[in-house]
């Protein structure tokens, strides 16, 4: 009898030590995936640059009214690799039969985010492809530019223009 | 004790053992699909994914549900994203609960009891200075019971 007792004692521990474990339990594996794809945007401020007549005995290098534009670049691009910002001319200044040569026009940056953009002076070109003003990794960079036109008394007097055009890569 | 007593004993011991360890017998636990997939666009665009989660237990059995990232996102040129950057909500609430994801520690995810259907939809925070790449890695649900 006692030993009957005994078994009923352990059994119902069992019992209630079997009960608590059954519980809920199970776990399952997702696997997480996300594509990240090459992307690059650029915004200038400004379309247009204007270089202003002045003497070239005092001013020799000529500003552009629209120094200071602001800029922004933002790209994703891979991690061995780097995004560029390049600038090329199509053609030197032209006013007529007149040129001036493209070469004569410089640019330089400032960073006010991050580190993307060539202090420069850089040299612009009709080199394809054209003359590097900013590189970087993957990220959002805003920054300034400024433009410089070297001053000569050679210059025919005219209206030049010419074309050039940013161009953003992210590989 | 006798030699029925010890077998009977063995029996109970032998019945109770399987409950303890994890699996369909105390609970489960269903996840579909079973691939998260972010379509990363421009940003502030956030990629989305979800999952569809269902706790099936026998009776009104309280239980809690855990999810941990196990390691960052991580791209065949070795490039990560952190998984907190993953960020989910649950529904229905307050049953599921809002998280981030944790390669460190088991964030809770749902608490109930009894069978359950809750929908996770999973945020990837979408930024510029991501890398370009395709990125991967594992996440795994814990279903538990006190």
């Amino acid at each position: 009898m006692k030993s009957k007792s005994i078994m009923l004692v352990i059994l119902a521990l069992i019992l209630a030590g079997a009960g608590a474990a059954w519980g809920a339990a199970d776990s399952k594996n997702v696997t997480l995936s996300a594509t990240v794809s090459s992307q690059a945007k650029l915004t200038l401020a400004t379309s247009t640059i204007t270089f202003p007549d002045a003497d070239p005995d005092t001013v020799t290098s000529i500003p552009a009214n629209e120094n200071g534009a602001l800029v922004t670049a933002k790209v994703k691009t891979g991690s061995a690799t780097s995004a560029t910002l390049k600038v090329l001319a199509t053609g030197d200044l032209k006013s007529g039969s007149d040129t001036i040569d493209i070469n004569y026009v410089t640019s330089t940056a400032t960073n006010t985010t991050g580190s993307f953009f060539l202090a420069g002076p850089v040299t612009w070109s009709v080199i394809s492809p054209g003359a590097t003003v900013g590189t970087g990794n993957s990220g959002s960079f805003a920054g300034t530019f400024s433009w410089f036109l070297a001053n000569s008394w050679n210059y025919a007097t005219g209206s030049y223009t010419a074309n050039a055009t940013y161009t953003l890569t992210a590989p | 004790m006798s030699v029925l007593a010890r077998l009977i004993l063995v029996m109970i011991l032998g019945l109770a053992s399987p409950a303890t360890a994890a699996g369909p017998s105390g609970g489960q636990l269903l996840v579909t699909p079973n691939t998260l997939t972010f379509r990363v666009g421009t940003p502030p665009m956030v990629a989305t994914a979800e999952v569809t989660v269902q706790v099936i237990t026998p009776g009104r059995i309280p239980w809690r549900l855990t999810v941990i990232a196990l390691g960052p996102l991580q791209s065949g040129d070795g490039s990560e994203i952190p998984a907190s950057q993953v960020t989910w909500k649950g529904s229905p609430g307050p049953l599921f609960v809002n998280g981030a994801l944790s390669s460190n520690h088991p964030q809770l995810l749902a608490r109930g009891e009894g069978s359950k259907v809750g929908v996770v939809r999973f945020f990837l925070k979408n930024r510029w200075d991501l890398a370009a790449g395709r990125y991967h890695q594992r996440l795994m649900f814990n279903l538990s019971s006190p």
